[in-house]
């Protein structure tokens, strides 16, 4: 046996003399820590940002197979290969793909949402449709900046933050440019107390951020266990492409409300969520690669001017959805005699409880005694239903 | 006109103009629009119909002899609370603090449940 020889062998094998090979996966190695530092340390989106950001290192690390982007890169993906040849990733990645993940997370969020302040004021879904404005004002931009209209929708939707609507329309409508949009989209979910608040200062005055709002209306048992079922008959027959995302959402809120299925409510809401919390969130990193190639011998990457650009229109999608609510908000704040507050209005931003938090933060920086978070929980749960809304008409003219 | 033929096939909408692309945008909001002030509408009308109908039962129910006196509920009964995730002492501050910020005594809230919430997406 020739020691020499199978020394040399395993290190012509091991990861460490093939990490430099193509220098982009070694610097994504580096962002992947980075990312880890801040969900660690900083305390940035961990429940997402720490399975991102592991599945981001675990794809950049050389010869471990176990996630093949270039398996995804025709626009039929041989799922036979996926199985026979797949590595661990693969396999779960296959609940992005066929966008399974996302709508099951809805039917988490379903379980989790009180849709009680929404129903005392239905008012509030006027600003969570007004808080869509930046997914149109991104979508219009990237389409200016060179990107396909399927690719600038996907872009677009980051401006509905929510990370689940953005994976579900990307996945099928820009799979290669899954990785940049998620971890924009999360990132900036994280960073909403910090890009909402000057935003929220620069468009109302401090009159209109110390208006006090009246307690709403108590809502009755049978109000929230109808409102689930008439939501998703008419926006399914509306839009049928909505169908997964309003439909999984409006299940798990049935499990929550009707009081008879206890058990189910609380998996969707515990057991279930974080589960597929993991899958998503590991596989969605793993989209991440440093150096790719695809079918055409162009390169697909991570590291490229499409990512810096995405994270740039992602900026501008979140500032304009909330510049959007803000103003609608205002308008209500005219039109109701200064019985709205127009803080309320950014969280229309389907961020949940986020978004609304931030309100409250707001409105009670200028009078102390304002509580406005139960009256932005309303714009904040319409917010979800208004980007899956968003996210199913795109669907249905781009997919 | 644009809008049905771009729904038409997907290579065809790789090729819309900067027009196209802004009508479409319009349309797109407006859909949103429209089907969240649909569901306002539903929401209203189905709380409306709820809450008449309740009214109703109530005036009925009270109309009808009651069949034996209701037990008298002591004022300072607040009931049981039902915590999720939530652990006694941080409970009891938290009624502390609504009531303070009300400026009501204890004894004249009701707390029903109170649950951490957790963030979701």
């Amino acid at each position: 046996m020739n020691v020499g020889k199978v020394l040399q062998d395993l290190w012509e094998t091991s990861g460490f003399n093939n990490l430099f090979v193509h220098w982009e996966n070694a610097v994504m190695v580096v962002i992947a820590c980075v990312l880890l530092y801040l969900a660690l340390v900083k305390g940035f989106e961990p429940l997402l940002l720490v399975g991102i950001a592991f599945g981001m290192l675990l794809t950049n690390l050389p010869l471990g197979g176990l996630m093949h982007m270039e398996f995804y890169q025709d626009k039929v993906v041989d799922y036979g290969r996926v199985l026979h040849e797949g590595g661990l990733l693969d396999i779960l990645y296959l609940g992005v793909k066929l966008g399974v993940y996302p709508c099951l997370i809805f039917l988490g969020i379903g379980a989790m949402t009180d849709f009680g302040p929404l129903i005392s004021r239905p008012s509030s879904l006027l600003l969570g449709a007004a808080a869509q404005l930046g997914i149109y004002c991104a979508f219009i931009l990237s389409f200016l900046l060179g990107f396909t209209p399927q690719e600038a929708a996907s872009i677009g939707i980051i401006g509905g933050a929510d990370g689940p609507t953005a994976i579900f329309l990307t996945s099928r409508l820009a799979s290669h440019l899954l990785g940049p949009i998620a971890v924009a989209a999360y990132s900036y979910m994280a960073l909403i107390p910090l890009i909402q608040p000057p935003i929220m200062r620069a468009l109302t005055t401090k009159k209109e951020r110390e208006t006090k709002m009246e307690q709403v209306r108590a809502v009755s048992k049978t109000e929230k266990i109808i409102f689930p079922i008439v939501v998703t008959l008419f926006a399914v027959l509306l839009l049928p492409s909505v169908a997964p995302l309003i439909g999984m959402l409006m299940l798990g809120n049935l499990f929550r409300e009707c009081g008879v299925v206890e058990r189910l409510s609380d998996t969707a809401q515990n057991a279930l969520i974080n589960i597929v919390t993991i899958f998503l969130s590991v596989t969605v990193g793993a989209t991440s690669v440093g150096w790719l190639i695809n079918n055409d011998g162009v390169s697909v990457g991570f590291l490229s001017l499409n990512t810096i650009k995405i994270i740039a229109l992602g900026l501008f999608a979140f500032g304009f959805s909330t510049v959007g609510g803000l103003l609608f908000g205002k308008l209500m704040y005219k039109l109701s005699g200064g019985k709205v507050n127009p803080l309320i209005g950014s969280a229309g931003v389907s961020a949940v409880p986020m978004a609304a938090r931030v309100s409250q933060k707001v409105g009670q920086e200028a009078n102390s005694s304002n509580f406005l978070l139960m009256h932005a929980m309303g714009p904040n749960v319409a917010g979800v239903i208004g980007s899956a809304v968003a996210a199913g008409f795109l669907l249905s003219v781009f997919g | 006109m644009l809008f049905l033929t771009a729904a038409r096939t997907a290579e065809q909408l790789t090729e819309i103009s900067l027009s196209g692309g802004l009508l479409m945008s319009v349309i797109g909001i407006s859909v949103v629009f429209l089907a969240l002030v649909a569901i306002m509408a539903l929401t209203k009308l189905q709380s409306a119909i709820i809450v008449s109908f309740q009214n109703k039962r109530g005036q009925t129910d009270a109309a009808a002899p009651a069949p034996s006196a209701p037990a008298a509920v002591p004022a300072s009964t607040p009931g049981a609370v039902a915590l999720f995730g939530v652990e006694d002492k941080t409970a009891a501050m938290l009624m502390a603090i609504v009531a303070d910020e009300m400026k009501l005594p204890l004894n004249e809230l009701r707390f029903i449940s109170i649950k951490e919430v957790q963030e979701g997406n």
